[in-house]
């Protein structure tokens, strides 16, 4: 079963995106916030993630560079759902492997439909930018 | 005039100089000839005695009919100057005299030396008489008695006889034509000079300008006609530059005038200034540059372009203006910091001074202009748009993915109906918070909100407002208590406004509340303020971040789930509206020890009551 961590201090933005993604058979770990995230991916890396930008603690941005510093071996597809809009927020993601921005207010089914996406497509050695 | 006593002095002078000459020669003369005649004297006398000396006595003393030589010597020959001739023996006897009439043989005052027998001496004669210059020589006799032949002759005085008269006439004459004729040689060589120089003396004490007649000697009156009219020409060349000096001077002082008020205008602008020459070199800096820039003035004005700016636009920019000088250049603009991790920042146009068509190249201008205070109004203005983008943005996320949920088969499970409702009205009322908090911030901060004040009953306002919070405080599982007196002060008050804030207030020790916990509102009289409390029994803030609670978009970083529903503005709001009713917020926190809000107002006056 493929597991999707989903990182966001929103409680109400983490249950229907567990709900929506295990109707779809998709096992959900959830944190509350970066420093969460990064304690929980010790025991276990997920096989793709699903993380807020602005948090308290350890935000969105933080918590990507992290992930990719820490296991560059396993790119896994990193989905970051943000309001921000500004060109100079976005610049810091094409330096970083298979991580991708999402606009809110977001679609739960599309947001599923692109996680099913990336799974169909693991197999293939070629990674995906935003 | 004074030529004229000058010329007299010098005639007088001349005639003066004359007389001493002659007086001099005169002497002179007198005192060689009788330097002479004494010569004359002591060779004539010892040559008489020495000759005198060599005869028997018999021949030389008169005996009876017989003269003497001695006698007839002395008599017939009367020498000048002659006194007295004597045979004297060695007692002092006189054995034979020949006399002067009037002279008396003086005695014999010596003892003949046999050494040296011939003598003269030298002696005075007496009071009333000139000296005598004796000679002696010895004289043998035939008995063998030793005696002594004596000449006296008068010692020749420095006379002035009548045979000198002639001499010393014939001497002063010439010597007294020689200087009448040199003074009048003399006049008449300078009376063309002296003409000229009273002709000069004139021009100056008279200002003449018109043409002044001259003698007839040419030389001169050319030259002098030269002096003249050089003279004039330096007179009127003097005038024209007093006249152009005192025109420079006052040229001058306009000019050090409008210089000085134009550095005073520079020096009151509000930009910084530098002036570049056309090399690129600095070469004026008003004084608020060394504020803008941070380097004092002399660093900047003498010190290298690399060595004191941190910038490294503005470093290039300038040393592009030194290194390819200013012709090409066109102007710039650039926004820097001028040191780097600060927020001051400066906006610079540089712009080349050059006349149309490569005319004369005047250097370069650079404006500074501060623009640190619009910069952070930018930046916080973005800061805040964003923030509030995505204050508002988080609760639209939620209520659109709720939408999605009940729209893709959701509506069909009553509790996912239910959640879904709950879920969107709450979302709903935070947007509908934080546009009213925005609405009032914006109120507040334009100075378009003014208090509408009214007598506020504190015990009824409060109570009202603990009515309003139950709800919430029940369905967080937080009690509520209420602790204030009947009789408490009134104050004077906006109503809906402090509602607001202690609303705000209230909510928030609510939200940081844990479930169980306790929040306390109340109030009571301190000193002639009112004081209205909330406290908490609940999370707590840190000391280090008590002071930020009250800025915009700062939430305690707490753990609690609950202090999602916060946007960092009610307290913040609460702050700025107590502070319309010149009252003043104060908190008192530590972690996991909760916090207390005090409101410190003023409790209204009498007058006050009356006029609401």
């Amino acid at each position: 079963m493929k597991s999707v961590m989903i990182v966001d201090d929103e409680p109400h933005v983490i249950r229907v995106l567990r709900l929506t993604l295990e109707r779809q058979g998709i096992r959900v770990i959830t944190a509350a916030n970066g420093s969460d995230a990064l304690e929980k991916l010790r025991a276990g890396l997920p096989d793709a993630m699903i993380t807020d930008l602005q948090m308290p603690k350890t935000d969105g941005r933080v918590l990507c560079e992290s992930v990719r510093a820490l296991y560059p071996d396993q790119p896994f597809l990193v989905i970051v759902m943000t309001s921000m809009t500004a060109l100079e927020e976005r610049e810091w993601i094409t330096r970083l492997q298979n991580v991708e921005f999402c606009e809110k207010p977001l679609s739960p089914r599309r947001l599923a439909e692109r996680v099913s996406q990336y799974f169909e497509s693991m197999g293939t050695p070629e990674v995906l930018h935003a | 005039m004074n030529v004229n006593m000058k010329h007299s002095r010098l005639g007088l002078s001349l005639i003066i100089a004359a007389i001493a000459a002659i007086v001099v020669l005169i002497a002179i003369s007198s005192i060689k000839k009788h330097e002479s005649m004494v010569q004359q004297v002591r060779e004539q006398g010892m040559g008489v005695v020495r000759s005198l000396s060599a005869l028997p006595l018999d021949v030389l003393v008169t005996r009876g009919a017989e003269i003497g030589v001695l006698h007839s010597l002395f008599t017939f020959y009367k020498p000048e100057h002659f006194a007295y001739a004597a045979i004297t023996s060695l007692d002092g006897r006189t054995i034979a005299e020949v006399v002067k009439p009037g002279m008396l043989t003086p005695s014999l005052t010596y003892v003949p030396d046999q050494a040296q027998p011939f003598r003269e001496h030298l002696f005075e004669a007496g009071l009333d008489t000139k000296k005598i210059r004796e000679f002696s020589g010895p004289l043998a006799t035939p008995d063998g008695e030793q005696m002594l032949i004596r000449v006296g002759y008068h010692e020749p005085g420095i006379a002035f006889g009548g045979e000198d008269l002639s001499f010393f006439g014939m001497l002063a004459l010439p010597t007294f034509l020689i200087v009448p004729l040199f003074y009048f040689l003399l006049a008449r060589e300078l009376k063309p000079l002296r003409s000229a120089y009273q002709k000069l003396s004139t021009v100056f004490e008279e200002k003449r300008s018109t043409a002044i007649p001259l003698s007839q000697e040419v030389d001169l009156q050319n030259f002098t006609q030269r002096v003249i009219s050089y003279i004039q020409d330096s007179n009127s060349e003097m005038k024209v530059l007093e006249r152009e000096k005192l025109d420079l001077l006052t040229r001058n002082r306009l000019l050090e005038y409008g210089n000085n008020k134009l550095n005073f205008v520079l020096q009151s602008l509000p930009e910084g200034l530098l002036v570049l020459d056309p090399a690129g070199h600095i070469t004026f800096a008003s004084n608020k540059v060394e504020a803008m820039l941070g380097v004092d003035l002399p660093t900047v004005m003498s010190g290298r372009v690399e060595d004191w700016c941190e910038n490294d636009a503005f470093r290039g920019l300038l040393l592009r203006f030194q290194t390819g000088g200013i012709h090409g250049m066109r102007a710039e603009t650039l926004e820097f910091h001028p040191r780097p991790q600060q927020d001051k920042r400066i906006r610079t146009i540089v712009k080349p001074l050059i006349a149309a068509n490569e005319g004369p190249a005047f250097g370069s201008l650079v404006v500074l202009q501060d623009m640190t205070r619009e910069h952070l109004g930018q930046c916080a203005s973005q800061s805040f748009v964003a923030h509030v983008s995505h204050e508002l943005k988080s609760p639209l996320n939620v209520i659109a993915m709720y939408c999605e949920m009940l729209r893709d088969g959701g509506a069909g499970n009553e509790a996912m109906r239910i959640e879904a409702t709950n879920v969107i009205h709450d979302e709903v009322e935070r947007m509908n918070g934080l546009v009213n908090n925005l609405l009032n911030i914006s109120k507040i901060e334009v100075g378009g909100f003014k208090p509408q004040t009214t007598r506020v009953k504190v015990d009824d306002f409060l109570q009202d407002i603990f009515n309003h919070a139950l709800p919430k405080a029940e369905l967080n599982q937080v009690r509520m208590q209420l602790t204030v007196a009947r009789e408490i002060a009134s104050i004077s008050a906006d109503k809906d406004m402090l509602r607001i804030a202690i609303n705000n207030i209230v909510s928030n020790a609510i939200k940081y509340s844990q479930e169980g916990g306790q929040v306390t509102l109340g109030a009571r009289e301190d000193n002639g303020n009112l004081v209205i409390e909330v406290q908490d029994n609940g999370i707590g803030i840190p000391v280090d971040e008590q002071a930020g609670v009250f800025q915009k978009f700062v939430r305690a970083k707490g753990a609690n789930t609950h202090t999602r529903n916060g946007h960092g503005l009610g307290l913040y709001l609460a702050n700025e509206i107590v502070q319309l009713h010149h009252g003043k917020i104060t908190l008192e926190s530590a972690p996991d020890k909760g916090s207390r809000f005090s409101i410190h107002l003023k409790a209204a006056t009498s007058n006050e009551l009356n006029l609401v």
